[in-house]
């Protein structure tokens, strides 16, 4: 078991990413089979709800202080929310949800508000590259969320909360031995918000008078539910044991829909459900342990609006995803050097629509893919690893109008990590792709129009970095990490206007050039503590123009921040804990030719923290401190101002407060 | 590079510089030379500007405030800029095609753009814009305040006649708004199934007085020609191009009679946009492929109708809904182009002769954005 104990640049506190990646325990593999290892195989970074400084309110405010992470809102709280990687496209991340993936053809772009959390959840995003073994990636990267581990110590966490704008939220977890070994995981949580902020209104308001609007249609209520079981399993009395775990997941969510302000959909709503189950098997094997996974996903989504909304889709349709695999593997050292893991993997997905009113179905569909993968690793030295990665994937698409087609890719991506100087440098290089989706391919019959044809887009990119953690005298430490990237894609998959109706057809047009660098740092000196992430990121469309000068100028690709950025500063006295934040966004163009540019916006957040008792925390946050509604704009007539928000037809909330509790009891600490 | 573009069009934004084709030259005053107003749009931001077929451009900035689906409107030598999707109109100055004021209409029941599709000014000053969302016509004052609204709803079976088009006329029985409805078949995938009208309303007492049925159905677009005629592209629906009802139609305001000139069947397209200079007509045709639309320009006699350069001897073809914008200057018609050449999207100029037979010249003109719509700057 290599450990950072062993490095001669103690770890005095983890980065996320650089914390020890135990493989093994996200396949519920118990101690005596597990193999433990660090990941030079890509950047990878870390968020932890019971760690996190700020409270976690949903998914998206779990991961958005990661570095090379955008959570880009369409409103407050458990708005639909998405997620962007190192620039890429929200329908470009791959997300995986206690093992199961979430995102595939039927619904590539997941919303992040969907996903449920519990006391305990940790996120994990890879960037770029991600293991073979977790699946087929995508050309951001791959979001795993996983929810608290029968392995964790035996604890009862609650959490509860009451904010703005109707926002009411509580989490429930519980882990405990249940005899023979076996570990019982059970967790609730639910929430429930109106999110009705006001906002300037820009088209009502005129120099010199500002008009507010409320936010209509924008309130949540969502329920969820998990249940894992882990039990140790026996398979020969002179091997280590096995183990065998259970999860079960199931989710009820109703989503208003406000559309935008200057299309608003005041009757629009989304009911979703989502199930879903997987089991583990493992045991040993020489040298290693050998694991069998299965997993079933069903989705439901009910969609209402009114006959004549604006958003001129259907006023009724009701749709259902449904999905299963499976996959089989060994992880294990062949030589004391080398942690080899091979899986081979499968899995069918089908979308089904349902009744619609207002517009024509769009086709059924289904995917069957297979995969094979590897990783290997090997310690050429103590401090030194080299890692590659390698899948080939093969899937099927099948229309009902009898439409289909099939593609075989590889991928696959190789790096190192060794000791420079001070630091440690670590460098990856490889290729990514991302099958149509089933809409891109097939259209739905309306205002998309599908191309079997297209191709899946795939890119190629290069990161290298450096990381360090040190100890200044007795009570101060720092740690940074630091990452430079360059990727280039092509063949993206881009709607394009067609025809007099302006329908938009898929096509494989896309190119774009991405440049970015990111800082993730932390240091603390007695009761301070500051943490630090930062993005910075430069995009080019290669496949467009933009002015009208001879020689053709590639625009950014729009809603990427060119800098983002996340600071924390703590400080602790006794019980009390108060924290500073920043948020800082900025360079982000809102059209396709890069002449609309989103206002910076700084908001400022504060957090109290109070233990009156162990196992008992009280807080207090406020986001956006100073109530930061409006943004200025360039334009026609001069500056005009807008709503803050990534885009402002979707304007973010100004000021927000959160009250919240938690208790803790066992050997969590809260 | 990136830097000296947004510096220009900075500068384009205010004082309106950036000259000549590829051209970043600011210009110290004035637009003298300008022939039309343009207004482009990749449907995710919009610009506006003026140009002279001679190739200098004037080009503001694509500004967030004016909006994703813009057109033009030019009325008793006032020009306007309306930016449907977020309810707002801009006047220009013309010569430069430079906003000089914005109005804002009061949004719709739900909350959203009333979607304004076209603007007409009476002899009061008052303005009249057809709201193609809120089944009315809106005539604000000339501050731009909304002094009456007409209400449009009782003339479509499902309670929006789609008002697409205006025009102020003074015909021998007074001044008269002429009101396109297209009346569509919403809920049937906006097809054009029923009788599209023209609305008469009496200036003076802002009262409607009749509605014609008109000889086409969807009427996309209407001019004024000369002698109190209008002239209307009737596409029908865009994936038939042998529409009994598709086709150029004139009417005349001074007997509120409606003829349908050409049908689409004759052009060989349906008609997206026409253009009238004495005798001879221009127009832009698409064919029928669903979600293609290639489109053409065609050219007819006016007075009889009888196709000259018909899509099949088109002097410019495109292979997808590339050409929007038609605008004639005498003798010269130009049209845009949406696809991108080297130095922009351009503006195709064509010399057309007494035989009404147009003769394309090199083009001089480009925008920054794909063009929507060109007009004819009132001299």
């Amino acid at each position: 078991m290599r450990t950072r104990a062993r490095s001669t640049l103690r770890v005095v506190f983890a980065l996320p990413t650089a914390m020890a990646f135990a493989a093994s325990e996200a396949r519920g593999q118990t101690e005596e089979v597990r193999v433990r290892a660090e990941a030079p195989g890509d950047f990878a970074s870390r968020a932890d709800e019971r760690t996190s400084v700020r409270e976690v309110t949903d998914a998206g405010s779990l991961v958005e202080p990661l570095p090379g992470v955008h959570v880009r809102r369409f409103g407050g709280d458990d708005s639909f929310t998405t997620l962007s990687i190192r620039g890429s496209s929200s329908n470009e991340v791959s997300v995986i949800l206690a093992g199961v993936p979430l995102t595939g053809g039927a619904d590539p772009t997941l919303d992040l508000a969907t996903l449920p959390l519990w006391p305990g959840a940790v996120a994990r995003v890879h960037r770029s590259f991600a293991p073979a073994a977790l699946g087929p990636g995508s050309l951001g990267g791959t979001l795993v969320l996983e929810p608290p581990k029968p392995t964790s110590p035996p604890t009862t966490d609650v959490w509860a909360a009451a904010g703005s704008f109707g926002e009411l939220r509580t989490r429930v977890g519980d882990v405990r031995d249940v005899g023979g070994g076996s570990r019982l995981v059970s967790a609730v949580s639910a929430s429930r918000s109106d999110d009705d902020f006001t906002y300037l209104d820009p088209i009502a308001s005129a120099s010199g008078r500002d008009v507010y609007a409320r936010r209509q249609n924008a309130g949540h209520a969502a329920a969820n539910a998990l249940v894992a079981w882990a039990l140790p399993v026996t398979w020969s009395s002179t091997a280590p044991r096995g183990a065998l775990a259970v999860t079960a997941l199931a989710q009820a969510r109703t989503q208003e829909l406000p559309g935008t302000i200057i299309g608003p959909t005041p009757f629009a709503s989304l009911r979703s459900d989502r199930a879903l189950a997987s089991a583990d098997l493992s045991g040993p094997a020489a040298g290693g342990a050998w694991s069998f996974r299965g997993w079933g996903r069903r989705e439901g989504l009910h969609l209402r609006d009114a006959v004549a909304s604006d958003a001129l889709g259907p006023s009724r349709a009701d749709d259902a995803i449904v999905a299963a695999g499976g996959s089989a593997g060994w992880r294990g050292r062949p030589g004391g050097d080398t942690l080899v893991e091979a899986r081979l993997d499968g899995s069918g997905e089908r979308f089904e629509p349902g009744p619609r009113q207002g517009a024509p179905p769009p086709p059924g569909a289904t995917r069957a893919s297979a995969g094979g993968a590897l990783d290997v690793e090997w310690r050429a030295a103590p401090e030194v690893a080299l890692a590659g990665s390698a899948r080939l994937d093969a899937w099927r698409d099948d229309a009902a109008d009898g439409t289909r087609d099939s593609e075989l890719r590889p991928t696959g991506h190789a790096g190192f990590e060794a000791p420079v100087g001070p630091v440690v440098a670590a460098a990856h290089g490889g290729a990514t792709a991302r099958p149509p989706s089933f809409v891109e391919r097939y259209g739905d019959r309306g205002a998309f129009i599908g191309d079997p044809a297209l191709r899946p887009e795939s890119a190629w990119t290069v990161d290298a970095g450096v990381r360090a953690s040190r100890r200044l005298g007795v009570d101060a430490r720092v740690a940074f990490e630091a990452v430079g990237f360059a990727t280039w894609a092509q063949d993206l998959i881009a709607f394009v206007p067609v025809g007099a109706y302006g329908r938009a057809k898929a096509t494989n047009i896309g190119r774009a050039r991405l440049l970015g660098a990111e800082l993730d740092a932390r240091a603390g000196a007695g009761p301070i503590e500051v943490r630090a992430s930062y993005a910075w990121l430069t995009t080019a469309d290669e496949a467009a123009c933009a002015g009208t000068a001879g020689e053709c100028e590639r625009p950014p690709l729009p809603a990427r921040p060119e800098n983002d950025l996340v600071v924390d500063a703590v400080g602790r006295s006794g019980p009390v804990q108060l924290r500073v934040g920043l948020d800082v966004l900025s360079g982000m163009a809102a059209d396709l030719t890069g002449n609309v540019t989103v206002p910076p916006r700084g908001l400022v957040s504060v957090g109290v923290r109070v233990e009156p008792c162990r196992g008992v925390r009280l807080a207090v946050d406020v986001r956006n401190l100073f109530d930061v509604r409006t943004g200025t704009y360039d334009g026609a007539l001069g500056p005009i101002r807008e709503p803050i928000g990534d885009s402002y037809l979707y304007p973010l909330p100004g000021r927000t407060l959160l009250v919240s509790a938690r208790f803790t009891s066992g050997g969590g600490e809260p | 590079m990136r830097a000296a573009r947004r510096g220009c069009v900075v500068l384009g934004a205010f004082s309106f510089g950036c000259g000549g084709p590829g051209r970043a030259t600011p210009e110290a005053a004035g637009c003298p030379s300008r022939d039309a107003v343009w207004a482009s749009s990749d449907y995710s931001s919009s610009a506006v500007g003026a140009f002279a077929l001679s190739g200098a451009v004037s080009t503001g900035a694509a500004t967030v405030d004016l909006g994703a689906d813009p057109v033009l409107a030019v009325s008793r030598g006032r020009a306007f800029y309306v930016a449907r999707d977020l309810g707002t109109i801009f006047e220009l100055d013309a010569p430069c095609g430079r906003p000089t004021s914005r109005w804002t209409l009061p949004r719709d029941a739900r909350g959203g753009s009333p979607n304004p599709y076209d603007v007409a000014v009476a002899s009061d000053g008052s303005v009249w814009v057809p709201l193609y969302d809120a089944a009315a016509v809106a005539v604000l004052t000339p501050q731009g305040q909304v002094a009456t609204r007409i209400d449009l709803s009782t003339f479509d079976p499902d309670g929006n006649p789609d008002a697409s088009a205006i025009s102020i006329v003074d015909t021998p029985a007074g001044e008269k708004a002429f009101v396109a409805l297209e009346r569509l078949d919403e809920p049937n995938g906006f097809s054009a199934d029923r009788d599209s009208w023209m609305l008469r309303i009496d200036v003076p007492t802002r009262a409607v007085e009749t509605h014609v049925v008109l000889a086409g159905r969807n009427p996309f677009q209407m001019i004024a020609g000369g002698g109190g005629v209008l002239w209307l592209a009737d596409p029908g629906n865009f994936d038939a191009a042998d529409e009994a009802f598709g086709g150029v139609e004139r009417f005349d305001t001074a007997t509120s009679t409606s003829t349908l000139v050409v049908t689409e069947a004759a052009l060989g397209g349906s008609v997206d946009e026409v253009g009238v200079s004495g005798g001879c007509a221009v127009a832009i045709v698409a064919d029928a492929t669903a979600n293609v639309n290639a489109t053409s320009l065609v050219t007819f006699d006016a007075a009889t109708g009888a196709p000259i350069a018909p899509a099949s001897a088109s002097p410019l073809s495109t292979p997808g809904f590339d050409l929007e914008g038609l605008a004639w200057f005498g003798g010269e018609v130009a049209v845009g182009d949406r696809r991108r050449a080297a130095s922009g999207f351009p503006v195709h100029a064509f010399d057309v002769d007494s035989g009404c037979r147009a003769t394309a010249r090199p083009d001089a003109v480009f925008l920054p954005l794909p063009p929507v719509d060109l007009r004819a700057i009132p001299r």
